[in-house]
């Protein structure tokens, strides 16, 4: 039922997820804050 | 209004220009291409980045958590609901923070900060030596608290990042990526 390796394995995966999201989002994401939405999507 | 369009003819002392229609976005149909086009390529795998591992780990955590409590811990059921239920409730406190917070903050420095707090929380608990529940139950909802932040905040990204032409294909494609999550959480965890 759960992933081999038991309970830490599951917080390791959900560790590295949201690790990999954060940097990619750090990275790579776009600013939409205050801007206009025909300027920030033409 | 029309006492605003008086004062401005008589502010500039001419009669007013007759109306006339804007298009201030790109007038061309809509296309699934435009989610993978030069300047929407990247923001939809952001966007995709972002909808799959909020929701993989918020399915993760709100689905299957009281059965950890349960059959790891041994806890009996009240008290395995209950401890989901303080998780949840965390939850919905981060995201009224995050609707109140995220326009002066935005949205970039928001989603990396609380991915990386969910990512320590996480580290956290794998740290723990032989945790007991209460301590998984801290990390656990710390890291739930920052990832519903993101949860309710890409809501209202997704749509920012497309043009009205686009917008509903975008929003759309990113909802079967959180259902993917849900129903692969679903099939293996709640047994």
């Amino acid at each position: 039922m759960m992933l081999a390796g038991g309970l830490p394995s599951v917080f390791v995966t959900f560790a590295i997820v949201a690790a990999i999201a954060a940097v990619a989002t750090g990275l790579f994401a776009i600013e939409t804050k205050g801007r206009v939405l025909e300027e920030a999507s033409p | 209004m029309a006492l605003i369009e008086t004062e401005t003819q008589k502010a500039t002392g001419r009669p007013l220009p007759p109306p006339k229609p804007v298009v201030s976005t790109l007038n061309k149909p809509a296309s699934l291409a435009d989610l993978f086009g030069p300047l929407y390529l990247r923001r939809t795998l952001v966007v995709w980045v972002i909808w799959f591992s909020s929701y993989f780990v918020n399915y993760g955590l709100s689905i299957w958590l009281p059965t950890v409590y349960r059959t790891v811990f041994k806890l009996p059921l009240d008290v395995s609901l209950r401890y989901g239920l303080i998780t949840q409730a965390v939850g919905l406190l981060g995201t009224l923070i995050c609707a109140l917070a995220i326009d002066h903050v935005g949205r970039r420095l928001w989603f990396a900060s609380s991915f990386a707090a969910a990512a320590v929380s996480f580290g956290r608990a794998r740290a723990l030596p032989r945790s007991t529940a209460e301590q998984v139950l801290a990390c656990m909802t710390v890291a739930y608290f920052f990832i519903s932040t993101i949860n309710i905040g890409v809501y209202l990204y997704t749509p920012e990042l497309y043009p009205t032409r686009v917008r509903a294909l975008g929003v759309g494609s990113r909802d079967r990526l959180a259902s993917v999550c849900l129903h692969d959480r679903a099939d293996r965890w709640s047994e």
